[in-house]
């Protein structure tokens, strides 16, 4: 059980974050660039000064440790692999530097490399490998001091499209199997998805928000984690309209939203309201109907899953709506083409309450 | 990386004489006459000296010094030409410049003598030239081909412990600057060098005479160098060296008078 | 193009002229005549040593000035580069006076341990030392400050303790840049003369480098004098070309 309460300066702004991962757990740092995702984990590692605050693992507080005594494997972001040491020598190098012979590190290096990155030459120094092999060697080479906590930082982010689905089964083969908590730092919210156990959404060094994928999914409560999982999310001012109904005035448009139950009648600050996608609706003129959300857009991107597409509107709001290919290509959905979107009032879910940890 | 070996350069313009000048009677110059007088590095200080007063007796005269090596200079005057008089520290640079491009009014001017000196402390107890031959005396020398390092091994020789005494060398200098240096620093026990290179020197060593029977006294020859284009004047300069004025100069600076 | 050639030929002018005006006739004599085998020896010796001790020393340094974060580091840095800025005689004289005999630091070696360095091989390696030790500073804190610092994280985060990610990871990344150096250093010590000649003295076999056996050679032998100058071309040419080419050629 890795446990971790720290707050790191970095530049003018401090990051700062209270989290744990489960012995045989796996947490994501999921978050944009610049987050402070990298931050905490080389703060956990030792590699940064923490501000103050303390990292448990197993009961024992590993805070005060230099890093090289800390029990922690990191594959960094693009490898970071030494470059005039072979990659065999790279595989070695925390064995050996834990002071094990050279010919035992080799040889325990030689049997990760042939476990995690098969037919990549031991002998070939780091600067002539592709992205995908070098990602390889940096994640044999972080479970080659046989750590506690391994720390998986952007695995995919240098790895190039066609190598990334066979490096996401190692990689998920690899978390599961590692005898220990797993932290992994990325940007992509299907690598958070795919292979956590639970996310930490990060945003502006600062978690917005904790739980199962499923829980995020469900519930997200900022824009950028709505927009991971495909979600629309307003945020603004809840202004009673009629009975029972009112409009939600969010930053960039305003939605007409159904007054939420056993809440009293009056503009109410810092609303959160959801829609999923699939109840966006998508017409090539302006839609007659009883929907009391009409809003025009410009296309700005469409993307294929599937039967499915997911279609990304600019307007007031901003929407994304999850429509069948069969519709995309009936209505000549195409980037940059005006589209008109609808959708009742009674598909958008209000969260009056909010958190503390939330900065929006 | 060049040592800078060559004396330094010493101009004096007759701006510096103004005051001497005015009280002079003659018409004030209308044209200054430049000229090269090439002199051993030992005549250095007295040189100056010489020069600041011949300057206040002749203040149309800009003289300009180059001090050097004798041989140096002697081989630099064959080349480029330049000099109106040499002064040199030994008879046989003299005789080069005789050969080419010829000299006129040769005449000696002053003695050198060699002295041996050591730091104030004596850390080696010379108190001879005999007990240069003493174990353990670090000895420094000026290197064969110096003139006052030849004078030097003659002097050794003379007195019978050359050999010995050369096994005691710890260094062979340049130039006799650079040698006296080494024995003001203290790191050297003795050396040998001219007597003009201690007047100068007050206590910062100590100085122990080498009997006459068996020192080294070296002659300084000076001429005009044909070709001068301004020999009125470097006959004036030759003169005045001779003089009683110039003389009584040397003789402050460490230097003997001629024959 | 024009000025590379003028550049070029401003090198090579001199070189050239040593090879037209050599003695060839007696090349052997003078050769024996003016003891160029002791003197190459010495100055093979006195310059690797000093090369050996400004990079055991240097190193160190370099790594103080890049990594180091104090008051007065770019005032340290200034008194590092000084002896490539003075002329190597005031070098000289400032050993002097720090390690000579009478010197501040040389007074107590002398008396307390018996130890004088002027006169001594030892000396023209301190002398040499003092003169070329900067540019091997010079040229690893450069290679230190542009080291991409993100391989010595990596490696602290692998167990590395901070000696071991020194000797590991970067020291043979600076490798480049501290042979670079080195080679500069040497070259720098095998024509060093001032600092020499001046700290400790001129003896045949004990102190007398090629670069003072050169001058000497000018006041009894100018021929000789020439002799010995070729020597020390063809030697700094030949090793500089065997290394140089290799450490700025491709890797």
């Amino acid at each position: 059980m890795l446990e971790a309460a720290i707050e790191v300066p970095r530049g003018d702004v401090t990051v700062a974050a209270a989290f744990s991962a489960g012995h045989d757990e796996t947490v994501a740092l999921l978050g944009p660039n610049g987050a402070g995702k990298t931050t905490i984990v080389e703060a956990i590692a030792g590699l940064v000064p923490t501000a103050s605050g303390t990292i448990v693992l197993d009961d024992e507080p590993i805070h005060d440790l230099p890093p090289e005594r800390r029990p922690i494997g990191i594959a960094f972001q693009d490898g970071v692999l030494f470059p005039h040491l072979s990659v065999l020598e790279n595989v070695a190098f925390p064995v050996r530097a834990r002071g094990a012979r050279p010919r035992a590190a080799r040889a325990h290096a030689l049997e990760l490399l042939g476990r995690l990155a098969p037919g990549i030459d031991p002998g070939a120094k780091p600067g002539t490998l592709s992205g995908g092999a070098r990602q390889r060697v940096a994640l044999a080479r972080a479970l080659a001091g046989t750590p506690r906590v391994l720390i998986l930082d952007e695995p995919l982010s240098a790895v190039d499209v066609s190598a990334r689905a066979e490096l996401r089964a190692l990689l998920r083969r690899t978390l599961g199997s590692f005898d220990g908590p797993r932290l992994l730092v990325t940007h992509d919210p299907v690598e958070a998805m795919t292979l956590a156990d639970r996310v930490v959404v990060l945003e502006g060094g600062r978690i917005t928000q904790t739980g199962t994928p499923e829980e995020i999914r469900d519930a997200p409560r900022t824009r950028y984690a709505a927009d991971l999982v495909g979600m629309n999310l307003f945020v603004g001012r809840l202004m009673p309209l009629e009975a029972g109904v009112g409009v939600l005035e969010a930053a960039d448009g305003v939605v007409t939203v159904p007054w939420p139950e056993g809440v009293a009648v009056e503009p109410i600050d810092d609303v959160l309201a959801t829609l999923a996608p699939a109840d966006v609706a998508l017409h090539a003129a302006r839609p007659e109907g009883s929907a009391r959300n009409v809003i025009q857009g410009v296309v700005e991107e469409v993307a294929i899953l599937g039967d499915r597409a997911r279609v990304r509107l600019s307007g007031s709001p901003r929407l994304v709506a999850e429509i069948t290919t069969g519709s995309v290509a009936r209505m000549a959905i195409r980037t940059g083409g005006a589209v008109w979107a609808s959708f009742k009032a009674v598909e958008i879910h209000l969260m009056v309450e909010r958190g503390p940890t939330d900065t929006l | 990386m060049i040592p800078i070996r060559r004396g330094v350069i010493l101009p004096f313009i007759a701006v510096l004489g103004v005051s001497c000048s005015s009280s002079s009677s003659t018409s004030p110059a209308t044209t200054s006459t430049p000229l090269f007088v090439f002199a051993a590095s030992s005549l250095t200080k007295a040189f100056t000296q010489i020069g600041q007063d011949f300057h206040t007796a002749h203040p149309n005269v800009t003289v300009t010094f180059d001090f050097g090596s004798s041989t140096d200079l002697a081989s630099q005057i064959q080349s480029e030409g330049t000099a109106d008089v040499f002064a040199s520290a030994s008879g046989t640079a003299m005789d080069t410049l005789q050969s080419a491009p010829g000299v006129t009014d040769r005449t000696s001017f002053a003695t050198n003598r060699l002295v041996i000196i050591t730091p104030p402390d004596n850390p080696a107890g010379i108190a001879s030239i005999d007990d240069l031959a003493g174990s353990d005396v670090k000895l420094v020398l000026a290197a064969e081909g110096v003139p006052v390092g030849d004078y030097a091994r003659q002097a050794l020789k003379s007195a019978g412990i050359l050999a010995q005494a050369t096994a005691n060398v710890v260094s062979n200098e340049d130039d006799d600057a650079s040698v006296v240096a080494k024995v003001t620093a203290g790191d050297a026990d003795a050396a040998i060098v001219y007597t003009s290179d201690v007047a100068s020197s007050g206590s910062s060593v100590r100085s122990v005479a080498i009997p006459s029977a068996v020192n080294v006294v070296a002659t300084y020859p000076i001429a005009v160098v044909t070709g001068s284009t301004h020999t009125d004047a470097a006959t004036a300069f030759l003169d005045y060296v001779v003089e009683p004025a110039g003389q009584a100069t040397l003789k402050d600076f460490g230097f003997g008078p001629a024959g | 193009m024009a000025l590379a050639s003028f550049g070029a030929a401003s090198v090579l002018l001199p070189v050239v002229a040593l090879f037209v005006r050599a003695p060839w006739s007696r090349l052997g004599g003078a050769l024996s005549g003016v003891g160029a085998s002791t003197a190459l020896r010495l100055s093979i010796e006195v310059s690797l040593a000093a090369t050996a001790i400004s990079v055991v020393v240097g190193v160190p340094l370099a790594w103080v000035l890049a990594r180091g974060e104090f008051p007065g580091r770019n005032l340290l840095r200034a008194v590092v580069v000084l002896p490539i800025v003075l002329p190597p005689v005031v070098g000289g004289v400032g050993l002097l006076v720090a390690l000579g005999r009478s010197g501040v630091v040389g007074r107590w070696l002398h008396d307390a341990l018996g130890l004088q360095l002027t006169f001594t091989t030892a000396g023209a390696v301190v002398a040499t030392t003092f003169v070329s030790m900067p540019l091997v500073v010079l040229a690893t804190e450069a290679g230190l400050r542009g080291l991409d610092r993100r391989h010595e994280r990596a490696a602290a985060a692998m167990g590395g303790s901070p000696w071991y990610v020194f000797r590991r990871v970067t020291l043979p990344m600076v490798a480049p840049q501290l042979a670079a150096g080195a080679v500069l250093t040497w070259a720098r010590a095998l024509g060093e003369f001032g600092a020499t000649i001046t700290f400790a003295g001129n003896l045949a076999g004990r102190t007398q480098t090629m670069p003072l056996a050169i001058y000497q050679a000018r006041q009894v032998d100018p021929g000789g004098a020439i002799v010995l100058s070729l020597i020390l071309v063809l030697v700094s040419v030949s090793v500089l070309v065997a290394l140089g080419g290799r450490l700025t050629g491709p890797r």
